[in-house]
């Protein structure tokens, strides 16, 4: 059951005082004061502890955007604007490409609500429904809508006290336009906050550090897909075309982006399996497969690791506890 | 440095990047003319982990002496990447305890100097450029400072060119390693190891064979290579 208004300002509460405690004696937060944590506060719990765990300013900012989308009701399109003191914008992380490009037109446009929360001297929150005619953008609104958005949600990340003092907002689109409601603003506003808290205990931030970070991603991904097409070229006697050519033509299927896909493949793989098996659980079969598509196996295309929920996939706050692998799990 | 040779290495990196995804291969070629001393330059990029980019070289001898590195996983790029610092090794001849099996394989091939600068973006370590001198001797102090300036400028280019980029280009990206990592995939699958596994084997065959792993790699997926010599 999606957790109510009151629900969340009890765990805030409760948790503001955790974080407070920590702040003071400088230790990753108590999890408990006696009382049993709330399903919410335990998550969050686990989720800072493996915040001040990351060692980099990018590897914060994957896990908040990644963390959005399982804790705040409605969230389907996540990603981070991060504002360089001389006024540039970048978006280092996001959970789906149309973000990026939601994001590059507030930078190209010069309004949007991620530009609004991430100037310094500007409001901490700013949300907007019924996008295609809202008053407050009147260019953003529109293309926004254009690309399938109803709603939005930025909130802004606190600039850290060092520098390079980068501010930022955590952005959060819908494609309801009745959208993000006032528990949506809580759970943001607290990923908001530990976010900024990380990014300070990371130490210094650069852009270029970021940019790095994404660079380095990129290489890891080609990585894995020349190993999924080793893997496919092995199991079914495929060419290296061939087989990039199936790893597309299962990403297009599944609306999955393709080294999600590369993933999925590389980590189904046998040599991590104890039993060793011709044919582990998760693993592609072989030949049954409509039209050369590669099933998905047991794993709904909600639940790849790393991927995006599919379009049309219900909302998330139909299903708050949804735990994706190698998401933050349930404290204990 | 003065204002004008900044402005000459800006030039060139500048003109070099309108070659578009060949900037690292121009650049690299550009580099023995420009830079006194120096006969071969290799440019290559770093994953977190194993995974790495050879993304430029002016020639064959120099595309192979990081391959070589990459075979062995020894010699100064990985010890650069290592430092984040530059690993100056102006007579290859003295370094043979540090890496041995490098040594003596680059020595054979015509190396005697081997000058690395990391390129870094602010604390990160993205990957580095390796200056190859068939002369034993210290770089000079100017081409040593135009290095690092250059390591800089093709840093921010590489980055910049990189978030232009969109997706879907980013993976056809043209990849030298590209057949390690798939013959790592084919071979976990033959011989139902793990990735990582893997890829050991085929290090530790290609280095025992005296072939580089890119070599070997190829042949795996011809599947021309036993899958029992690499069994164990």
């Amino acid at each position: 059951m999606p957790p109510s208004a009151a629900d969340w300002r009890r765990d805030r509460d409760r948790f503001a005082a955790d974080a407070r405690q920590a702040v003071l004696r400088d230790r990753p937060p108590a999890r408990d004061h006696g009382a049993p944590l709330g399903p919410l506060a335990q998550q969050f719990a686990t989720l800072t502890c493996s915040l001040l765990d990351a060692t980099t300013a990018g590897e914060v900012l994957e896990q908040v955007v990644r963390a959005a989308v399982l804790f705040v009701p409605g969230a389907e399109l996540v990603s981070v604007t991060l504002r360089s003191p001389d006024g540039r914008f970048h978006t280092p992380v996001e959970t789906d490409p149309v973000a990026v490009e939601l994001d590059r037109l507030q930078y190209d446009l010069h309004e949007g609500p991620c530009l609004d929360v991430a100037e310094p001297s500007g409001p901490a929150v700013v949300t907007a429904t019924g996008l295609a005619t809202t008053p407050f953008w009147p260019r953003f609104g529109p293309a926004a809508a254009q690309l399938g958005m109803g709603a939005v949600l930025a909130t802004a990340l606190l600039p850290g006290v060092r520098p390079p003092r980068l501010s930022g907002a955590l952005n959060i689109y819908t494609r309801t336009s009745s959208g993000l409601d006032e528990t949506a603003q809580a759970a943001a506003l607290l990923l908001a906050t530990h976010a900024s808290l990380a990014l300070a205990h990371t130490g210094a931030v650069g852009a270029a550090e970021l940019q790095a970070q994404h660079l380095r991603r990129a290489i890891d991904s080609r990585d894995v897909i020349g190993q999924a097409k080793g893997i496919l070229m092995a199991r079914r006697g495929l060419t290296a075309d061939e087989a990039f050519d199936q790893l597309r033509h299962t990403s297009q299927q599944l609306n999955v982006k393709l080294v999600a896909i590369a993933e999925m493949v590389a980590s189904g793989h046998p040599g991590l399996d104890p039993s060793g098996g011709d044919r582990p659980e998760g693993d592609l079969p072989h030949g049954d497969q409509p039209e050369g598509t590669l099933p998905a196996g047991d794993q709904p295309a909600g639940k790849l690791p790393g991927g995006t929920p599919p379009v049309g996939a219900p909302p998330a706050g139909d299903e708050p506890g949804e735990d994706l692998p190698g998401g933050p799990g349930p404290a204990g | 440095m003065d204002e004008r040779r900044r402005h000459r290495l800006s030039r060139l990196v500048a003109e070099c990047g309108a070659a578009g995804a060949a900037l690292g291969r121009s650049l690299c070629a550009a580099l023995p003319s420009q830079l006194p001393g120096v006969d071969g330059a290799a440019l290559v990029l770093h994953g977190s982990d194993r995974a790495e980019e050879l993304v430029g070289a002016s020639d064959p001898w120099a595309a192979g002496l990081a391959e070589e590195q990459f075979t062995l996983g020894e010699g100064p790029v990985p010890a650069a990447i290592g430092a984040g610092e530059p690993v100056l090794a102006g007579d290859l001849a003295a370094e043979s305890a540090r890496w041995p099996a490098f040594t003596a394989a680059a020595r054979a091939g015509g190396l005697a100097a081997v000058f690395v600068f990391p390129l870094r973006a602010d604390t990160a370590v993205l990957g580095t450029l390796a200056l190859y001198s068939r002369r034993a001797g210290d770089l000079s102090e100017d081409a040593a400072a135009d290095a690092a300036v250059l390591a800089d400028l093709v840093t921010r280019a590489l980055l910049a060119q990189h978030e232009r980029m969109g997706d879907e280009e980013r993976l056809r990206v043209d990849l030298a390693y590209q057949e390690v990592n798939m013959a790592s995939g084919m071979l976990a699958v033959q011989l139902g190891v793990s990735l990582e596994e893997a890829l050991v084997r085929l290090r530790a065959h290609a280095f025992a064979t005296g072939r580089s792993v890119r070599e070997l790699a190829k042949d795996v997926l011809a599947r021309r290579i036993p899958l029992n010599r690499l069994a164990d």
